[in-house]
């Protein structure tokens, strides 16, 4: 068992040397685009910038939320402390809901794909 | 400075980036993200070490941020309505057909836990010691060799599975 073992390291070995061969060919595959620091720059720059925006975007939903629950709330004449409380719950309710929503989906794919 | 890295380590990178993802578009992400890290962190590097070394380390890291932004990508994914659903389902075995070699190893290797591949490439294909894996990655050193004996397992499982085809 040990020796098949040992024969079988030694094959993954050779193969993957063999691979590197493949690789250093000229003709095997080009890496591109070939980047410089410049390039380099401008895409981090992009990248956090997306990400900026997505989290400004996910901030204004949530706000917009907020306010569309509370501001009726205080507007109806319930106490601040009130509206704040009916906010939460009802946040947290909706996420829940969309967390178990996902749960079930995620589930059913996971579950599909094993079939 | 970094272009002259880039020249040198580049293609070696490139490979070993193709070597961990399962399809060449990943493999451009990992490549472009751990040049834009290296970017980001080059005061880091130690100019007394080796460069590469450093670069692999940069590399996994990345990786591994990768693996967990897709996970997390995925629950979104999932989130489709059912005719989506069932045509994501239909096409699922395909997602990583994207290859550029036929080789039963390189086929076997795409089929492999992230995690298992991962220390398999390091082993195998970088040729680091599992002392050094353990450094690269992260990981203890006894994780490194349950993961690298049950990868092995694993990959001689789906080789035999990619020769009987």
């Amino acid at each position: 068992m040990k020796e098949k073992d040992e024969l079988f390291d030694q094959l993954l070995f050779t193969k993957f040397e063999n691979e590197k061969k493949k690789e250093m060919k000229p003709s095997f595959l080009k890496v591109e685009p070939h980047y410089n620091e410049r390039m380099l720059v401008s895409l981090a720059k992009e990248k956090r910038e997306k990400k900026t925006i997505t989290f400004l975007f996910i901030l204004l939903i949530i706000m917009t939320n907020i306010s569309m629950v509370s501001v009726p709330l205080i507007y109806f004449g319930v106490p601040i402390w009130g509206a704040i409380l009916i906010t939460l719950f009802i946040l947290v309710s909706v996420l829940s809901l969309i967390l178990t929503v996902y749960g079930l989906n995620k589930y059913y794919l996971i579950k599909g794909v094993n079939q | 400075m970094i272009e002259k890295y880039i020249q040198e380590y580049g293609q070696r990178l490139f490979h070993l980036c193709l070597k961990l993802e399962r399809n060449k578009a990943n493999a451009e992400e990992l490549y472009q993200e751990t040049w834009i890290r290296v970017l980001k962190n080059f005061s880091s590097y130690n100019a007394e070490y080796e460069f590469y070394p450093w670069v692999t380390m940069v590399c996994v890291n990345c990786y591994r941020n990768l693996m967990k932004k897709r996970a997390f990508e995925s629950l979104f994914l999932s989130f489709t309505d059912n005719e989506t659903k069932d045509s994501y389902l239909e096409n699922i075995s395909h997602l990583d057909t994207d290859s550029f070699e036929n080789d039963d190893l390189v086929n076997a290797l795409k089929k492999l836990d992230d995690k298992l591949r991962l220390v398999i490439v390091l082993f195998y294909y970088e040729r680091y010691t599992i002392d050094e894996i353990a450094k690269v990655t992260g990981i203890k050193l006894g994780t490194v060799k349950s993961r690298l004996y049950t990868g092995r397992m694993e990959l001689r499982g789906l080789m035999e599975n990619e020769r009987e085809r």
